[in-house]
């Protein structure tokens, strides 16, 4: 469907906010994606991203420049059409006790744990590398324990500050080593662990299996349908 | 009335626009973009006859013009077919072909036995061309003999229409085809995808493990084209073309040079409604320039020589 952009805010020098209009009238579910189409020529595919917001006529996405797909999404203008697909993949559809989760973000990760965060109490956790997110979490008003890698209050991976809370459910996104980690943790300490996972994708709607990913017995799961929230011990990040 | 009906074995398109196998996913997933009433048909995932897992990470990679795939033939098996598929899609509309990618003689006979006591599909499109098979002695696309062992009698299995899908990366394609039109095939769907590769500069490694992946998308197309054209003259069945489909015009051209009808692969990753569209404006295109039927497109290329 086509859809045109209503805003377009770069948050820092490489993150930018994305709102463009909802005619679709489909409800979107936590977790859920869209597919855009870049404006550049050579590229073909679809890029995914998490609807980090949506509101009657407009949803949000927070997108990081990595290359020149997102580079070119980045050079949108307000009224410019967007070729877009969404409501895309499974949603997710769990209860959960916010009392006893911790949201765990590494990086751009973080754009598929706000959907989580809106208008309840929570813990989280954000791993900001470079220390290139302030803004962002000033945007989102998000609150929790900003950690570096090498400088700052909290000095350290997301992972250094776990045993700060009481909980028995992780969700995490960021990068595959981050996950990983969770992973180890929640298996070693008997925790409950959604990972919001992430993946090159080929159609985004199930057609192509390109997506798949592999899982501990040996099969493979269709992230773009099944997830992107899944089941973060059963993933085998390679 | 425009006429764009074509006719191959036993199965009548409603249009000459199919999506292709392996983008297509069974059928389920297209159905909520596009109106199966409006459309030839599709091709489902290949089937193996036990289940298969596929290949691991990445299986896919965008690069200038197409995409390289190494997907692996993922699905769960024949029996799982019947049982959990076949169902869900019995009574779509338009034409069903399921995609069979054997590993021997003994895999296709089996699969098509099992299968052929089902109704509620169109035929088969007999799979030897899948581009991550490394294994030679189950490649039989690149072998004219084992092709033909693989083929011989196959016919005398199923009345319904049975396609052939061949590779455009071994010349054995073209023998292979004339072989499958004395065997009594139906037609030919040609091409899958051209084997290639992709080097990760960084790490000096072949980015998939498989170091082998399908070429596909709009840069193949001219390639395709050529030897859809190739194929038209070297058998009289029908041949389907494909490669690098994704507008109104691409498709025409591949109407034009002789192919029945068209299976769409990536365009349909890109635009998974592009079936529909294709057929809608291929009948305006009709009536727009007063083409009261297909027929008058299909191998209307005027030759100089």
């Amino acid at each position: 469907m086509i859809e045109r952009v209503l805003k377009k805010i770069f948050l820092t020098d490489n993150v930018f906010l994305l709102e463009i209009s909802r005619s679709n009238r489909e409800d979107i579910l936590l977790g859920q994606f869209a597919s855009i189409k870049t404006s550049l020529k050579d590229k073909i595919l679809r890029r995914p991203f998490t609807i980090v917001r949506n509101e009657k006529n407009s949803i949000t996405f927070l997108i990081k420049v990595v290359g020149s797909s997102t580079e070119s999404i980045g050079n949108f203008d307000k009224g410019d059409f967007v070729d877009i697909l969404y409501p895309l993949g499974k949603g997710f559809k769990e209860n959960l006790d916010y009392e006893n989760t911790i949201f765990v973000g590494g990086g751009i990760g973080i754009a598929a744990l706000i959907p989580f965060l809106r208008n309840v109490k929570y813990k989280l956790i954000f791993g900001d590398r470079e220390g290139e997110y302030e803004e962002v979490l000033k945007y989102f008003s998000l609150k929790g324990l900003h950690c570096q890698e090498k400088k700052g209050k909290f000095k350290g991976y997301p992972t250094d500050f776990l045993n700060r809370y009481d909980f028995d459910t992780i969700v995490g996104c960021g990068p595959k080593a981050m996950l990983k980690s969770l992973k180890d943790y929640s298996v070693k300490n008997d925790k409950k662990f959604y990972a919001v996972y992430e993946e090159v994708m080929g159609c985004g709607v199930g057609l192509c299996n390109g997506c798949s990913v592999k899982t501990e017995d040996g099969d493979f799961i269709k992230l773009c349908t099944e997830g992107p929230v899944l089941d973060g011990k059963r993933i085998v990040y390679d | 009335m425009t006429d764009l009906k074509v006719k191959i074995g036993k199965t009548t398109l409603k249009t000459p626009v199919i999506g292709a196998s392996g983008c297509s996913g069974w059928g389920l997933e297209l159905s909520k973009f596009n109106d199966f009433d409006r459309i030839g048909g599709f091709v489902t995932k290949s089937i193996t006859l036990k289940k298969k897992i596929g290949n691991e990470n990445p299986r896919i990679r965008e690069v200038y013009g197409g995409i390289l795939n190494s997907i692996g033939l993922e699905n769960n098996g024949v029996e799982y077919f019947v049982e959990n598929i076949l169902p869900q899609i019995k009574n779509y509309k338009c034409a069903k072909f399921l995609n069979l990618a054997p590993f021997s003689k003994d895999d296709l006979f089996s699969m098509i036995k099992i299968l052929d006591r089902n109704e509620g599909f169109d035929g088969y499109e007999v799979n030897i061309s899948c581009p991550n098979i490394t294994n030679k002695k189950v490649n039989f696309n690149s072998s004219f003999d084992d092709s033909k062992k693989l083929l011989k009698g196959v016919r005398d299995l199923t009345e319904k229409t049975l396609l052939l899908k061949l590779s455009p990366s071994y010349n054995e394609s073209f023998k292979i085809a004339e072989f499958a039109e004395k065997e009594g095939f139906d037609g030919i769907s040609f091409t899958n995808t051209y084997i290639g590769t992709l080097v990760d500069v960084e790490k000096r490694e072949f980015v998939f493990k498989n170091i082998q992946a399908g070429f596909s998308g709009p840069a193949i197309k001219p390639l395709s084209l050529f030897n859809v054209y190739k194929m038209v003259k070297s058998v009289k069945i029908p041949v389907i073309g494909i490669g690098g489909i994704l507008n109104l015009n691409d498709l025409l051209e591949f109407l034009i040079v002789g192919a029945t009808a068209c299976q769409i692969g990536t365009g349909v990753l890109i635009k998974p409604d592009i079936l529909e569209e294709l057929s809608r404006s291929l009948e305006e295109y009709m009536k727009e320039k007063k083409i009261k039927n297909i027929k008058e497109i299909i191998g209307s290329i005027k030759e100089r020589l």
